[in-house]
């Protein structure tokens, strides 16, 4: 989980999500915001609201070799592995924050762009893949204090286990708006989105003959995914300067019907499908400053077992997605009792089951991880960081190559030599230089394909250098305190 | 920490709780199932078709296509378990498991005879544990497991490199004038077609050729496209061109000339066509293994040998027997007899198909170490083609067919004289038993059958001027013969259902499509389809629409009713086969009629069948009545119609220790005569 966020900005909502996790955190302490030069539009700007342009970033840069001339990759054996080898990535937040005259009230709106996988430096290539992660626009005090409401594209998330760049409970990407409201030590989120996924599954556009002449493109499969999310959480002061902070979060999920045409121009018909999703979450806090743990629980049916951007698959002989269920759990932790000394650790089991009535399937699977990583600090901007982690996987069905069940387990030890801003796990933009060594046994080997060398490697090496910064980011909002 | 410890072990047992632990099936007890099989009903599934009970392997999946796969699979099988354990079959025979090349020339793999790996399964019906749920669940209603397996070739895995340009080609060479086979082409300047995928056959191996002629052996190129699984063969033995006699594609069936036989065809026993039988590569480019080198052999045991443990399996039915050189046979079956003892399987059962209406070719197989029995295709093509969709029906020729399996003093048509039996009556050491623990020989167990994946379906084939009750009717008829006479009775998925798919792959239908069900009707002057319907009351009006899986149409319930009698009656499963009579022509007061026994020490039963289409007939001619074992003074009933006796007489007939019996049969009717107690 990314640190509680210590201090979050007054009437200036992080771009990534007051809406629910600054819920459990004190809205009342301050932040202080990176304010970029006020904007003014003309002559008459001092009777207007005065904007504020926030910006903010996330960001990981890496790249490494396997000591054998090859590209240095990431065993992944379970949906959400350790993070110790991972992908660029990188994030850009815009937000404009008006302030209401005589009024704690704000508006803002906000924007993110994300850019993905490639460098130009590493492939040749003169291209990005860029996506829109935020773009949406929150009214914060505006119609009564502690009440905000939302509408737009929106990134929103609960708590991160960081180990494994994973929210394990609630999650959404999602179009659509929403409302939070906080009074006392709780807050309230409530948000409905939609999306229409760009597969065969909810979109089909087809050509038909044009009235006049010729042929034109029209929309034959369009049915809309609908994902309505519920959360509360409070925040309880315990003795001794701990916090305890219960969250309850629910969704509820539902797809249209539709029907989609075949490559013979015949009709098939898709039936509706729903789904739902239960959890919770306990974390607890200020052992340290920057320390917590927390622990997560959910169960999902139907088309929730899949995530909102998931695409259904072993559905059931009714086509539908209802059968399949998802029971996760995780912990996260992270402890800085002394201050040289930080260890982060986590922890995730997932049992999947898909929605065909196939008991011994594949896709059926128990799959676990586990991360410790402790970091020493050497002076104020070096740290001695390491991480062991392991990855398990148990499918319910049978090997196609050695008709056993394989059981893919991964053993990672690695080493992180760490330059950092200050002292501190959470300490960023840090650049660390990588050494990890993974141990495969042979089901896991299995996973590669025979006719790459990674099949033959009982042991991955790993070298390489990462970078990695948030400041002000809708990622981990507050955690740049 | 250890409170949170604590938590998280209950956490993962909680969460590990719905884990299922899969077990290669091959390490799971085989079971021995059969007693005696002439007890069996067969029913031939092609998985494909048949249900759906999985849509997550339903991989390029289009119902709509008939040369596509559908994406019925073993799960759907075993959905659709209590719909067969209803129509009562007792045995499956199911499409070969093996995974294959998905795709040729715009044709998809469905049926499962392109194999490209024989050890995996097909993805598009499961995997090793839905394979083995199927057969356990089958096996705990008392049903057993007959495997589809392919010894003879492989799907289409390379090409011939004939022009040696590294790529494969269809082109001509050659200069105008007719179009001929290679294998004539060399000495003259025809224009010739090649593909070099699926050349004709050349005795001496496919050869190279170029702009200036011959140029050696032709290379053999495997080709690697995963996205339609075409990449080499496995086992690996069979990734060589060593492995495979590469002489390219049989063509003698439609070219006899190719073989200076007539345009007729060539004898069955031709040994230019035979050669091309066992060494070309089957029509679609399947490419023929070499299996004279023991090497092959071995690979081939170890591979079926292993299917019966993973897959619990009974029986094999042995794709193109004919295409297989019989030492072959004697080598494979007795090891895999032996494999299946030694696994606890006294009576597993292994049957060929010759596709063929030839005798003597089809019994060839029964002498040897090699088949316990073959697919019946001589009956097929003389009796239910020749016999039971002609307008003039002459039912000597089917006692006739049988002569050839059991021998006659003389030729019931009366054109010839004494028939010896060509099948052999020798029993398989250490192969089938009987009820009793007396062996079996392969003449007692010809696998019979009205129609199957490789035939248009029986009703595609009655001439058009029949009406639709006509066509029904004699489809009754052919199934009243069919599980009435000895041997073992299959039925094709969909009989049932009255499908009537000309051929492959029309033949193939969906059974689980309402659209397989459809009929075209004119109405109001327009040609509409509409679901078809029947009587489902006996009131005389179609009350009821036809849907997938449907058991209250007339035909299934005609079949479960002829499966009911034959499992209740020792006589017709085991008994000896006795003709009683049969006519030699059209016309007069026995046309169309057919009548036999099958007896046991304790019981006999008499069937006769009337196949003219047009006149109720009788089993006499003249003053001379039918000779029956039923005592003089018996009355017997007739077990579809038990309002219907007959009385057994002591006079018009010549009989030693049996009556006379005159017995009236409707056009296109039967009757199963039992003596009433």
């Amino acid at each position: 989980m990314t640190p509680a966020p210590t201090a979050a900005r007054p009437h200036l909502p992080t771009a990534g999500l007051v809406l629910l996790i600054a819920a459990a955190a004190d809205s009342a302490a301050a932040t202080e915001a990176i304010e970029a030069p006020a904007l003014t539009t003309g002559a008459d700007a001092a009777a207007a609201p005065v904007p504020t342009l926030v910006v903010g970033s996330y960001g990981r840069v890496a790249t490494g070799s396997n000591l054998e001339g090859q590209n240095g990759e990431r065993v992944q054996l379970v949906d959400h592995p350790p993070r110790l080898l991972e992908g660029t990535y990188a994030e850009l937040d815009v937000g404009t924050v008006y302030a209401v005259p005589q009024s704690s009230a704000t508006l803002t709106s906000q924007l993110t762009l994300a850019l993905g996988e490639r460098l130009f430096h590493f492939s040749g290539e003169f291209a990005a893949d860029l996506a829109i992660r935020n773009l949406y626009v929150e009214a914060a005090d505006l119609i009564a204090p502690g009440l905000s409401l939302w509408a737009g594209s929106r990134m929103l998330r609960g708590d991160a286990i960081y180990l494994f760049d994973f929210w394990p409970l609630d999650e959404q990407n999602t179009v659509g708006g929403g409302a939070g409201y906080t009074f006392g030590r709780t807050r309230l989120g409530l948000h409905l989105g939609v999306n229409r996924l760009a597969d065969r599954y909810q979109t089909q556009v087809i050509r038909v003959p044009d009235p006049v002449i010729g042929s034109r493109a029209v929309l034959f499969l369009d049915r809309q995914r609908s994902v309505l999310t519920a959360r509360a959480a409070h925040r309880l002061a315990l003795a001794s300067g701990l916090t305890l902070c219960p969250v309850v979060y629910a969704e509820a999920h539902h797809l249209a019907a539709g029907s989609y045409q075949t490559a013979d121009h015949r009709v098939e018909a898709l039936p509706d499908d729903s789904g739902w999703l239960m959890g919770t979450e306990v974390t607890v806090g200020g052992v340290a400053p920057t320390s917590h743990l927390s622990a997560f629980l959910r169960y999902a049916r139907g088309l929730a077992a899949y995530g909102e951007l998931g695409v259904p698959f072993g559905l059931g002989t009714d086509k539908r997605a209802r059968r399949a269920k998802e029971l996760s759990a995780g912990l996260d932790g992270n402890l800085e009792l002394v201050s040289r000394l930080g260890v982060m650790a986590a922890a995730h089991g997932r049992y999947f089951v898909d929605a065909d009535p196939n008991v011994y399937d594949r896709d059926d699977v128990f799959e676990a991880t586990a991360a410790v990583r402790p970091a020493f600090s050497i002076g104020d901007h070096f740290q001695l960081a390491g991480e062991a982690n392991v990855q398990y996987q148990r499918p319910n069905g049978l090997s196609p190559e050695t008709h056993r069940q394989e059981k893919p387990l991964a053993f990672q030890v690695g080493l992180m030599p760490t330059l950092a801003l200050e002292r501190g796990t959470s300490s960023r933009p840090v650049l660390r230089l990588i050494y990890a060594a993974t141990f495969l046994n042979g089901a896991a080997r299995l996973t590669y394909a025979p006719e790459v060398h990674q099949r033959s490697e009982r042991v991955q090496h790993y070298i390489g250098v990462n970078v990695e910064w948030w400041w002000n980011s809708s990622r981990y909002p507050g955690s740049n305190a | 920490m250890s409170t949170h410890r604590s938590n998280a072990s209950g956490l993962v047992l909680a969460i590990t709780a719905g884990c299922v632990t899969p077990v290669y099936p091959g390490d799971l007890p085989l079971s021995d199932n059969v007693v005696d099989w002439r007890d069996e009903i067969i029913y031939q599934i092609v998985t494909d078709r048949f249900a759906n009970g999985d849509f997550s392997n339903d991989y390029g999946a289009n119902l709509y296509d008939p040369s596509a796969y559908h994406g019925g699979d073993w799960m759907g099988i075993v959905d659709r378990l209590d719909y067969l354990e209803t129509l009562g079959v007792t045995a499956l025979w199911i499409s070969p498991v093996v995974k294959n090349v998905e795709a040729d020339a715009g044709f998809a793999s469905y049926h499962g005879y392109w194999t490209q790996d024989f050890t995996r399964t097909n993805p598009h019906f499961g995997d090793l544990s839905a394979l083995r749920t199927l057969s356990d669940e089958a096996h705990r209603r008392g049903m057993k497991m007959i495997l589809d397996i392919v010894t003879n070739h492989v799907g289409q895995a390379f090409y011939y490199d004939i022009n040696q340009n590294g790529q494969p080609d269809e082109f001509g060479i050659g200069q105008g004038g007719e179009i001929v086979p290679l294998a004539q082409a060399e000495p003259t300047s025809d224009l010739v077609r090649i593909s070099e995928w699926d050349p004709d056959f050349s005795a001496a191996g496919i050869s190279s050729w170029t702009s200036l002629g011959p140029s050696g052996r032709a290379p053999v190129v495997f080709v690697a496209d995963p996205e339609i699984n075409r990449v080499p063969p496995y086992p690996e033995l069979f990734a060589a061109p060593e492995a495979y006699h590469r002489k390219g594609r049989v063509t003698v069936w439609t070219n006899p000339a190719a073989c200076h036989c007539p345009a007729s065809g060539c004898a069955y026993d031709d040994p230019c066509r035979r050669q091309q039988e066992l060494e070309g590569d089957f029509p679609g480019g399947l490419k023929d293994l070499d299996t004279r080198r023991q090497d092959v052999r071995d690979a081939l045991f170890e591979i079926y040998a292993r299917w019966i443990d993973v897959g619990d399996f009974d029986g094999f039915r042995i794709d193109t027997l004919k295409h297989v050189e019989p030492e072959f046979w004697n080598d494979f079956c007795p090891r895999i007899r032996k494999h299946a003892k030694e696994r606890g399987k006294h009576n597993f059962f292994m049957f060929g198909e010759a596709f063929d209406g030839d005798d003597r070719l089809l019994s060839s197989y029964t002498h040897g170490d090699g088949v316990d029995g073959v697919f019946y295709f001589s009956q097929y093509y003389d009796v239910m083609r020749g016999q039971f969709s002609s307008d003039s029906p002459r039912t000597c020729e089917i006692e006739r067919r049988h002569c050839n399996r059991f021998g006659c003093s003389a030729d019931p048509c009366g054109e010839g004289g004494p028939i010896p039996a060509l099948y052999d009556d020798t029993p398989r050491p250490d192969g089938l038993l009987g009820f009793d623990g007396r062996p079996l020989s392969a003449r007692q167990v010809p696998v019979g059958f009205i129609s199957n994946h490789d035939v248009g379906r029986f009703l595609f084939f009655m001439p058009t001027t029949w009406s639709q009750a006509t066509k029904r009717q004699t489809l009754h008829l052919a199934l009243t013969y069919l599980a009435t006479m000895d041997g073992i009775p299959s039925f094709y998925y969909g009989v049932e259902q009255e499908f009537s798919g000309g051929n492959d792959p029309a033949n193939r239908e969906t059974l689980w499509d309402p659209q397989s069900y459809d009929e075209q009707v004119t109405e109001g002057g327009a040609l509409v389809t509409r679901p078809k319907r029947y009587d489902e009351n006996g009131d005389g009006s179609a009350d009821a629409a036809w849907g997938p899986y449907d058991t209250g149409n007339p035909t299934f319930r005609l079949l479960q009713k002829l499966i009911g009698i034959r499992k209740g009656s020792a006589a017709l499963r085991r008994g000896d086969l006795k003709f009683r009579w049969s006519s030699r022509a059209a016309t007069g007061d026995d046309a169309g009629i057919l009548a036999f026994e099958r007896s046991t020490e304790a019981e006999t039963v008499l069937v006769v069948l009337n196949l003219s289409p047009a006149q109720e007939s009788h089993t006499r001619f003249g003053a001379a009545t039918m000779a029956v074992s039923f005592a003089a003074g018996a009355e017997v009933q007739d077990l579809l119609d038990p309002a219907s006796r007959f009385a057994v007489t002591p006079s018009g007939c010549q009989t030693a220790g049996g009556g006379c019996l005159d017995v009236t049969v409707p056009p296109r009717q039967a009757r199963i005569l039992v003596v009433r107690r």
